[in-house]
């Protein structure tokens, strides 16, 4: 569906300017600017929506994160759902101002929702690519905001102009070296337990596995954004920044995300991993071998650096150096304050409300419909397996019928029938009796002598 | 016929042009004298029959060489006779096709307990009357000889007296060949007394010569138009009838179909064949002949005619399962498809070439039809289902091949010849411009791929509903039949891919 | 950079063609021999008495080997521009109609004609070397039968005659109702003679409008250059009955809606070796003949008919689409899909632009590849699963895992999906419609991506994933069934990475056959060709 709109995008930036090279279109709509229209943004935009799993096209990442191994769905994660955003990236200067307005919405929504909904699911893997599907919605609204800001506020080629770039190809970096960490880290744990997936039977894992933990705890703080040791903490921030000089409703519930972010991976943490355990598989568990391990403490490492790339960009070159928009003064405390406050509250919450390897999950035991809200995942599932099986099929079919009723049946087993009533008519006509032949024959002696007469003149010659 | 005629016939030395049925004749009679005094050469008397029509046609077509450079006709006995090219090959196309016959009829006759010296006697009669029918420019001569050919298919078709279907096929041959001989006659006799009535425009000297009928009916003065003359119309008409009841066309067809089943199977090929060959040759003598002022009424008649015959004689062919009507009813739209070729040649000087070849493909295919069909069929062949052919590819393939090969070839599938065959006849009859006549000739097409693919699917087929019964007797196939098959199914695949025989 | 390896590939090809020039009597006897031998290869197995079975199939594998290797060698020798007429390798042989009719043999391959070729080529070897190993009941009638329509298939392309080219149409489509009669499954009978009568249908038309366009152009040779020479510049009457005749004719041959509804059980009752090579090559036989034919000698009633066209194209497309969402049976629904795919080939045509053509040519080269190596794996399923039924089948992934990887790749390659060949046919197509009179027609076109992308998907997902349904698979693919499914995969990612092996050929061919459609596109900038 996605790539429907992707590729009538392409086509028509292509009737448009001739060529699909980027480096060609970046220049031609640089002269042209005017060229450049909302519906090919949007279109464009499209594939993105696809590719990087953004609302309403979401539904296919979570199922495809269940998929076999970790490592596949480590793939997905850090690197194909990426490739939306870096598309995005390379073509900014194809979308005007009401393409990105729409962008940053979709991004923001995204972001939002996939937050709440991963409180519904119990499956770590499951909660992990929910939380992806959120952290996509971060880059797509920083993307969109970012080069609103530079739109509006730059002069047109200063390095304003690429902040939503900078923003969204940050956010982007560093998620990918947490969200792998976390992936890794689920495998490891998965591996651990017998192919168990379900946090609430795991428990107590910190006793059995303790690097698998400590490295897991790593990921969880830079996913939450703890400031200067997690990665998230410099990257958020700079959507945060972007946003609020843009669009302040997007920044408060960005804000709020994070503030959600937090409290459902500590859920994720301090159920799987403190307390006691809840499942024999989670007793019998033991430390993954090293080759599982090492990769994790690598990750560990640099998902807490990464984000002091942003605290030292002279080292990392133009990208973060100039592009990644760092708040100033007063909006720099204000920033510091609010990642400060909303990751280390959500960790906190988790803890209180959850609490320490509990076996059920207290929200659906206190307030249920506040959990079967998060669980429902807004009937976006529902509606799409309704409209399957609902319109999709039942028109297929009823084609299906139609096709077979009329063509297949009526005109082609149609006209075979008539052919064979035919047949049989003229079969009767050999009755066998010499008597009848030779009526036969008199007749066509008359039909001769009509013709002999000319008395057909008249009808042959109409 | 006046006596001055009969004297230029006597004086005239000219039998040599008839050597090729004069050695027919006499080997007719010599194989009755073998069979008589001679009983431990009885078992020769196919190959005796065979050899004389090697020999005719070894002379004829020496004859054919040396006259290679003949463009026009050799009037030959005062006008009764007349030999060019095409009648030299159609002789030669009645000598090859009777060996057929001979061969089929001496398969037929190993399986039966009847007279068989009368069978090859007949035949070879028969085809010296084809032979000089083909030849014939005179209406006395031509009904002579078609009598000979008709009065011998009368005792050929009812050949086995114990079957109750071969006698009452005879009857009904009988009958209806009865009317139309008479129609036949009476049509001439319309025509001589029309064209030697001495008050219209060039009254014939022989009336009944094609070629002064022919002047007289394309002649007209300020009084009278010959071409318009009732008498002489209906004379034509008359005579087109008996014509149109040997090729058997609608609506002359319906004589068909059970005097095809009855008929020994050497018999019916020797009708599907020779019979259907032989009036479609009269019919072209006749309309481009005598009666070639008549177009204006006999083009529509038999376009309408051909029309008919093609939709009639496919569609009462759909779901029938005895292959021995299958062949009478899809002998009709042959027939339509010949006609439509006849057509076309009146207008299209290469067409006649086309429908040659037609006929020839049909021939090779027809022929090795039938010569499956008297390996196959029980000692009553008349009722032949489909079913008997169950699985013949692998019960006997050479039979099922050479089956599935002559039946590709008369369902008009490339490469085989009947498909080129078809093709030059439908470009000739578009050159013609008879667009109507195609296009139902297209879709009898399209209708007999239906019956043609039933039989050729039970010959590759195995039908698990019949796996009770036991599978029918089939006669192997032994050198001799072998050998003809082989060239059959041979010519009809090489005519398929090479037409450099035929001078287009 | 990205020039390198290109360029490598371009002098690997350059020493070739310069090779092709030298031996032009070479290829032409090569090309002969690519019709001769799977048809002398039948005729030794059919009259020879009983062979040992490895001798039969080694007869059979020289018979589908020579004509795919020398397929493949042509085509890497060609070179359209050293060619008069734009045909390569012409060979011309009298066979007794040439003085009157114009007629014969005559052989050659234009820009056009070429990539068909290798498609038959190809498709030819994978089913061959298929069908040898799949152990079917009699098997040497099996591939008696199979090596007839080889040869005829080789013989439909490399023909410039136009009654050859019918002819050998012909030739390689009567073993196709034999063996849907003998080995079909289930329903057979019925199934074989409608299709028989069907197709003849159609080919009756085709033939009575190919006789017609010959005798109204008055040309003296029966040959696509003959006529088209005869016709140069010249007025022509009855251009819409001709364009109409042929389009019907050649439309029954490839499923045009709504003479549609042979193919798809058809193509399910066939043993998967014919469905191969027929929905994957001979299908292509009525496209071609409407590219190389019908549209180059009657652009008028090409004019004239192309509303319709686009309806009935629209019809494929999106009425089909459905139709094969709606199947339950995973063979039915790719021969449904087989038929919709041929909406986009005809909307291609319909844009009428040396950029639709040449992306329909494409289209129907990938589709061919894509559609024989589903139906290949299709019939392993079936083996596997005991059944080709999507709802009783499931969870085969597991015991599987090598299929599992080879299927869905081929249904993405059909669907379109970038990197296989068929997503440049089906984008180019795309860029035609875009700059078509009917801009609209693309956003319902594009709508097919979209259905096929979800029969598709449902295919995959019914199948592989799930619970265990049915029969337990007693293994994965054997390696019999699987070097067949990689070549065809292998070349449709060539394709899919290297367009210009398809592209290049096709745009030379179709420039020289519609001198009158110059390229619509006019690019402002930047460089032209997208299939580049």
């Amino acid at each position: 569906m996605g790539d429907f709109g992707f590729l009538i995008g392409i086509i028509m930036v292509y009737w448009t300017f001739g060529t699909v090279s980027l480096g060609g279109l970046q220049e031609l709509a640089h002269h042209s600017p005017d060229s450049v229209t909302t519906a090919m943004g949007l279109l464009l935009f499209c594939g993105v929506l696809g590719k990087s799993a953004q609302m309403p096209l979401h539904v296919w990442l979570p199922d495809a994160m269940a998929g076999p191994t970790p490592i596949s769905a480590l793939i997905h994660a850090a690197t194909m759902v990426a490739a939306g955003v870096y598309f995005l990236g390379r073509t900014f200067f194809l979308f005007t101002g009401e393409a990105l307005h729409i962008i940053s919405w979709v991004g923001v929504v995204t972001a939002l929702c996939a937050a709440i909904w991963a409180f519904g699911q119990r499956d770590i893997k499951k909660i992990l690519a929910y939380s992806t599907l959120s952290q996509l919605g971060y880059m797509v609204a920083g993307f969109g905001m970012g080069s609103l800001y530079g739109l509006h506020h730059g002069d047109g080629h200063g390095a304003a102009l690429y902040y939503g770039i900078g923003a969204s190809m940050f956010h982007l970096t560093t998620h990918a070296f947490f969200k792998a960490l976390l992936f890794l880290g689920s495998g490891s744990v998965i591996h651990a337990c017998h192919h168990e997936q379900d946090i609430f039977e795991m428990g107590g894992l910190y006793k059995k596995m303790p690097l698998t933990t400590l490295t897991f705890a790593a990921g969880v703080i830079a996913i939450a954004g703890v400031p200067f040791i997690g990665a998230a903490f410099f990257s958020k921030d700079a959507i945060l920044y972007v946003a609020k000089m843009t669009n302040f409703p997007a920044f408060l519930i960005l804000t709020g995300t994070a503030l959600l972010t937090a409290l459902y991976m500590g859920r994720l943490f301090v159920i799987a991993f403190l307390g006691k355990p809840n499942s024999k598989s989670a007793e019998h568990a033991h430390e993954s071998p090293w080759t599982i391990v090492l990769p994790l403490v690598v990750l560990a490492v640099c998902s807490v650096a990464g984000g002091y790339a942003g605290l030292y960009p002279e080292r990392l070159g133009v990208l973060v150096q100039n592009w990644v928009p760092l708040a100033h003064g007063s909006d720099h405390t204000l920033m510091l304050v609010i990642s400060a406050v909303a990751s280390v509250v959500g960790l906190g919450l988790a803890g209180l409300v959850y609490g320490f390897g509990s076996k059920t999950d207290r929200v659906e035991d206190k307030a249920p419909p506040v959990y079967a809200f998060a669980k429902s995942k807004f009937y976006f599932d529902e509606i799409y397996n309704a409209y399957v099986a609902k319109v999709q099929d039942r028109l297929a079919d009823f084609v299906s019928f139609l096709d077979t009723l009329f063509i297949s049946g009526l005109l082609v087993k149609g006209t075979a029938a008539v052919a064979g009533l035919f047949g049989i008519g003229a079969r009767r006509v050999h009755t066998g009796s010499v008597a009848a032949y030779v009526w036969w024959f008199f007749f066509g002696l008359l039909l001769f002598g009509a013709f002999a007469g000319g008395f057909l003149d008249g009808i042959l010659q109409k | 016929m006046e006596t001055q005629s009969l004297q230029i016939i006597t004086a005239s030395n000219q039998w040599g042009a008839l050597l090729p049925e004069i050695i027919l004749g006499c080997f007719a009679v010599l194989i009755l004298f073998v069979d008589l005094l001679m009983p431990n050469l009885r078992r020769q008397i196919p190959r005796l029959s065979i050899l004389a029509q090697l020999l005719a046609a070894a002379v004829l077509y020496t004859g054919i060489c040396a006259n290679c450079e003949r463009t026009g006709s050799e009037v030959l006995f005062g006008g009764l006779l007349a030999q060019n090219n095409a009648s030299d090959w159609m002789r030669l196309f009645f000598l090859l096709g009777s060996i057929c016959v001979t061969h089929i009829g001496s398969v037929f006759l190993s399986r039966q307990s009847l007279a068989r010296v009368e069978f090859h006697h007949l035949v070879l009669v028969v085809t010296g009357a084809f032979m000089i029918l083909v030849q014939s420019q005179h209406f006395i001569l031509l009904f002579v000889s078609l009598e000979t050919v008709t009065i011998g298919f009368y005792i050929l078709v009812a050949y086995r007296r114990d079957s109750r279907a071969s006698l009452e096929a005879g009857l009904k041959y009988l009958i209806m060949g009865a009317f139309s001989s008479g129609m036949l006659l009476f049509g001439v006799a319309l025509l001589y007394g029309a064209a030697s009535n001495p008050e219209l425009p060039m009254a014939a000297r022989h009336p009944l010569n094609f070629e002064d009928l022919g002047v007289f009916i394309a002649a007209s003065n300020e009084l009278f138009n010959n071409s318009t003359n009732l008498m002489v119309l209906f004379g034509a008409v008359l005579v087109l009838t008996g014509i149109c009841f040997k090729i058997g066309v609608v609506p002359f067809q319906i004589w068909i179909p059970d005097v095809y089943q009855g008929a020994p199977t050497p018999v019916t090929s020797f009708l599907a064949v020779s019979s259907k060959a032989a009036g479609f040759f009269l019919l072209y003598l006749l309309l481009d002949g005598p009666f070639a002022a008549l177009g204006y009424m006999t083009t529509p008649l038999l376009t309408v005619v051909a029309i008919a015959t093609l939709l009639f004689g496919n569609i009462a062919a759909l779901g029938q399962r005895n292959v021995k009507r299958i062949m009478g009813m899809s002998g009709v739209a042959h027939a339509g498809i010949l006609l439509m070729g006849l057509l076309a040649s009146l207008k299209v000087d290469w067409a006649l070439l086309a429908v040659f070849f037609y006929l020839v493909t049909y021939a090779l295919a027809s022929f090795g039809v039938f010569e499956v069909m008297a390996h196959v069929a029980d000692v009553d062949d008349s009722d032949q289902d489909m079913d008997r052919y169950n699985d013949l590819l692998k019960r006997e393939p050479y039979l099922g091949g050479v089956l599935l090969v002559s039946l590709g070839s008369l369902a008009g599938i490339p490469p085989l010849a009947g498909f080129m065959a078809k093709l030059l006849i439908f470009i000739a009859a578009f050159q013609a411009g008879l667009y109507w006549i195609l296009g139902v000739a297209l879709a009898g097409v399209v209708i007999s791929i239906y019956y043609y693919f039933g039989w050729m699917r039970s010959a590759v087929m195995d039908n698990p509903f019949l796996a009770d019964q036991a599978p029918a007797s089939i006669a192997s196939p032994r050198f001799g039949a072998r050998l003809l098959m082989g060239i059959l199914a041979g010519l009809t695949i090489i005519l398929g891919f090479y037409q450099g025989f035929f001078p287009f | 950079m990205t020039q390198l390896p290109i360029a490598f590939l371009d002098g690997v090809s350059a020493c070739l063609r310069s090779a092709g020039t030298s031996m032009s009597g070479f290829h032409v006897y090569l090309m002969i021999f690519a019709i001769a031998l799977p048809l002398i290869m039948a005729l030794a197995l059919a009259v020879s008495g009983k062979l040992p079975e490895r001798m039969v199939k080694a007869c059979a594998a020289i018979g589908f080997l020579v004509p795919g290797l020398s397929s493949l060698w042509l085509g890497a020798v060609y070179l359209a521009s050293a060619t008069d007429g734009g045909y390569m390798f012409t060979v011309l042989a009298d066979l007794g109609l040439s003085s009157r009719f114009g007629i014969y043999l005559h052989l050659g391959l234009n820009g056009i004609a070429l990539p068909f070729y290798m498609l038959a080529g190809l498709v030819g070897m994978a089913a061959g070397f298929y069908a040898i190993q799949s152990g079917v009941e009699r098997l040497r009638l099996f591939l008696i039968l199979l090596l007839v329509m080889q040869g005829g298939l080789m013989g439909v392309f490399s023909s410039v005659d136009v009654l050859f080219f019918y002819f050998f149409h012909e030739f390689a489509l009567i073993p196709t109702f034999v063996m849907i009669a003998i080995w079909g499954r289930t329903g057979r009978k019925a199934v074989a003679l409608e299709v028989t009568i069907y197709l003849t249908l159609g080919a009756m038309i085709t033939l009575a409008g190919l006789i017609a366009l010959y005798v109204f152009t008055g040309a003296t040779e029966f040959s696509m250059t003959g006529m088209r020479a005869a016709l140069w510049g010249s007025g022509f009457p009855h251009q819409g009955t001709l364009f109409g005749l042929l389009l019907i004719g050649f439309g029954i041959l490839v499923s045009l809606f709504p003479f549609h509804t042979w193919a798809p059980r058809a193509y399910a009752t066939a043993p998967a070796p014919v469905a191969m090579l027929h929905a994957g090559v001979l299908k292509k036989f009525g496209l071609y003949g409407l590219i190389q034919i019908a549209y180059p000698l009657l652009p008028q009633g090409a004019m004239e008919w192309g509303p319709l066209l686009l309806w009935l194209a629209l019809g494929n497309l999106l009425v089909i689409g459905f139709v094969t969402m709606a199947q339950r049976d995973l063979k039915l629904m790719l021969g449904s899909a087989s038929v919709m795919h041929m909406g986009y080939a005809f909307l291609g045509l319909y844009a009428y632009s040396t950029v639709g053509i040449g992306a329909a040519i494409m289209m129907l080269v990938a589709h061919g590849l894509s559609v024989a190596l589903l139906f290949l794996l299709a019939d392993v399923v079936e083996k596997r699963g005991g059944t080709a039924d999507m709802s009783e089948l499931g969870g085969m992934g597991t015991r599987t895992p090598v299929l599992m990887g080879l299927f869905p790749a081929a249904m993405m390659a059909s669907v379109g999906l970038p990197g296989f060949a068929n997503f440049w046919g089906e984008l180019g197509i795309f860029v035609s419609l875009y700059a078509s009179p009917t801009p609209w027609v693309l956003y319902l076109a594009l709508l097919g991506i979209i259905i096929s992308a979800v029969y598709g998907l449902r295919a995959v997902a019914k199948v592989f994933f799930g619970e265990a349904k049915g029969e337990i698979p007693d293994g994965d693919i054997k390696a019999s069934e699987k070097w067949p499914a990689l070549l065809l995969l292998a070349a449709l990612f060539l394709i899919g990475l290297w367009p210009r092996l398809i592209s290049d050929p096709v745009n030379e061919g179709v420039l020289q056959t519609f001198p009158d459609r110059a390229p619509v596109i006019t690019a402002p900038a930047g460089e032209i060709s997208l299939t580049e």
